[in-house]
């Protein structure tokens, strides 16, 4: 293992292209990171074609430089302008925006890279020490597991959003949502209203641009003056990201929860980043005790999604390398790059090609500590958006968003979804009811949905069988421990 | 403390969500075996939440009255206000909705920049032009140029 690592460093530092294929793919990440609806599987699909007279190990290290950059970069634009950059930065935005609207996005700002970079570091530690027993633990995961996962997010959520009533009616308007589309299962197309382009469903990418950047430009619209009301551009100080590092320093305890939730669930094929994130953030607000302050600009808000989101990619690289499963889009675009150069993923290449292996992982690291800084050091300067005269952000922030919905899949109906996604997020804003329980409910609908019908045919109809998977029954009892908890606080509350 | 015309407000977007909740379980019992299963428990705790939280509301106004709470005229206005930029928020993104579909993004993003910073910003003919000019020659050096992007031509323009 040693003896890999120390051929990998030296692979690295070489050849000064290594370096320079680094930062390209990092420069890269980061903007299609910080540009809503692009995000790294486009960015590696694009680099794809320049990698073809690379070496295998140099078209890792662009690619890795991608990878470890993008989820860093989404996160500055969820934070100041309430656009998520990549889906699972969407999380980030509930805390992350209004601590931009206090004044404090560079204490946001800060908080995020920091937290991103050390969930980054630990996705990978936990990568390193879990390749060797991978197949193991990904087995853990079968259907009924998988069902009580989504319950246990979906539950936790929901608790902490403030108002549990309309919580839960956000989360079943998030769940009708996710039935739009064709079900693959019993091959009927639900709630399409005969329309073509609902027959796939609703991308996540214009719902959430809807939801999150064009309801808040409508409100900053109604509200006028700039995304910042208190301070002014004078007040901006380097110091402030320098607090935000300290923050996440000081709240080790949910960076380390974020980063175990991110790697486990990224490990897990399918689930995804947006999962990972949105879990993180529950299950942070659900251990801290004083939570009121989450959804109204808390520092932890931030630093749980962001430790979490990085933490993943390390936990997707399991089961990609090791089986040859990719655990999202991104990964599968990845995977397609290691056969394309002759690196057919699985137990073989992990024995046959460890240094290469070693490769990829430092170059993530690299990445992650590269874009870190980078962002931190920007941040100075990227906070002055906020100060910005909302007439001349709100038309060029809705633009964009627009552009970003569209981009995902070129089609002009994500257009007119994201416009009508604005509308809801507005009206939900208006009438105080919680977007982010609406939103995950939207993204665990089908793996809620596709792993109860497995479990079911799997049990023959028999609820029961729920009991006898060892995993399922642990994570059903950390929903029933969310949901007393929170009963357990209220009436405690109340008594008071 | 809330006006009372915001609960009746809030009383009816509770009943608008019990009909959408009521609608969408009626629809869940067309969809045949397994296709409907899952919409068909989920819209009956639906409709249940969303009858709890109509309960809630009905309740709420009910006892508003009591408290003697009188809306004056400046709060009326203020309200009047906003909805009537709420309502002038909506138009734009209509109106910019309808620019793309007709002329694509890169006629379409100009023009909505162009006439919302002239027409409901104020702002002069130079800072809008220059603006707008920005905005697309950034949407075409990055989407056209870099990342090679087919985008929305429009349907006046065969889009």
């Amino acid at each position: 293992m040693f003896e890999s690592l120390l051929t990998a460093v030296a692979y690295l530092l070489s050849d000064s292209a290594n370096l320079a294929y680094l930062s390209l793919g990092v420069a890269v990440g980061l903007l299609f990171g910080i540009i809503p609806g692009l995000g790294g599987a486009t960015a590696i699909a694009l680099l794809l074609p320049l990698t073809f007279g690379m070496a295998p190990e140099q078209a890792i290290i662009l690619m890795g430089g991608v990878m470890g950059a993008v989820s860093a970069g989404g996160a500055v634009t969820a934070i100041l302008l309430n656009t998520p950059g990549t889906a699972p930065n969407a999380a980030t935005c509930i805390d992350g925006y209004p601590l931009t609207q206090q004044g404090k996005a560079g204490l946001a700002i800060g908080a995020a890279a920091s937290a991103s970079a050390i969930g980054g570091i630990f996705g990978l530690f936990i990568l390193v020490l879990v390749l060797p027993i991978a197949r193991t633990i990904v087995l853990w995961f079968g259907p009924p597991a998988f069902f009580m996962l989504a319950l246990l997010g979906l539950t936790s959520l929901t608790v902490s959003s403030g108002n549990m009533l309309r919580g839960l009616i956000a989360a079943c308007i998030g769940l009708f949502i996710g039935f739009v589309g064709y079900d693959e299962i019993g091959g009927t197309a639900r709630y399409t209203g005969g329309s073509d382009y609902l027959w796939d469903g609703f991308s996540i990418v214009p719902v959430l641009i809807g939801l999150f950047a064009i309801a808040e430009m409508m409100s900053l619209f109604v509200k006028g003056g700039s995304i910042t009301q208190v301070g002014s551009q004078t007040s901006i100080r380097f110091t402030d990201t320098i607090q935000g590092i300290k923050a996440t320093l000081k709240n080790y305890r949910i960076v380390v929860s974020g980063s175990v939730i991110g790697t486990l669930i990224g490990a897990v094929p399918g689930v995804g980043g947006v999962v990972a994130s949105f879990m993180s953030y529950s299950f942070a607000a659900q251990i801290t005790k004083e939570n009121k302050t989450f959804g109204n600009g808390d520092i932890r808000g931030v630093i749980a999604p962001e430790s979490a989101n990085n933490a993943k990619d390390g936990g997707g690289l399991i089961p990609t390398l090791a089986f040859g499963v990719p655990g999202s889009a991104e990964m599968a675009i990845f995977l397609g790059v290691l056969i394309l150069h002759g690196l057919n993923p699985g137990p073989t290449l992990l024995i046959e090609r460890e240094d290469t292996i070693y490769v990829l992982i430092l170059t993530l690291l690299g990445a992650t500590i590269l874009s870190t800084g980078f962002i931190c050091v920007a941040a100075f300067y990227l906070v002055r958006i906020a100060y910005i005269d909302s007439s001349i952000l709100i038309p060029s922030v809705i633009s964009v968003s627009l552009l970003g919905a569209y981009a995902v899949q070129s089609a002009i109906g994500d257009v007119f979804a994201a416009a009508f996604f604005g509308l809801l997020g507005y009206l939900m804003i208006r009438f105080d009811y919680p977007r982010i329980t609406l939103v995950i409910a939207l993204v665990l609908c089908s793996l809620m949905e596709r792993n109860y019908t497995q479990s079911m045919i799997m049990f023959q109809g028999d609820w029961t069988g729920f009991f006898q998977d060892n995993t399922a029954v642990v994570l059903l009892l950390f929903s029933v421990a969310a949901l007393s908890i929170s009963a357990f606080r209220a009436l405690r509350k109340k008594k008071a | 403390m809330k006006q009372p015309r915001n609960i009746q407000t809030s009383l009816i977007v509770a009943l608008l969500i019990l009909m959408i909740a009521i609608s969408v379980l009626v629809t869940a019992y067309g969809y045949s075996g397994g296709s409907g299963i899952f919409p068909r428990f989920i819209g009956w705790v639906f409709t249940g939440l969303a009858m709890a939280e109509c309960l809630v509301q009905l309740k709420a106004s009910m006892s508003t009255p009591a408290t003697g709470q009188i809306s004056t005229t400046s709060d009326t206005d203020l309200r009047r206000g906003k909805v009537r930029k709420e309502i002038k928020g909506f138009l734009w993104i209509g109106v910019f909705l309808v620019l793309l579909y007709l002329t694509g993004f890169l006629i379409g993003i100009p023009l909505y920049i162009f006439f919302f910073l002239r027409l409901a910003a104020g702002k002069s003919y130079k800072q809008c032009t220059t603006i707008a000019v920005v905005a697309i020659a950034s949407v075409y050096i990055l989407f056209i140029e870099l990342l090679q992007y087919r985008l929305f031509q429009g349907t006046l323009f065969g889009g």
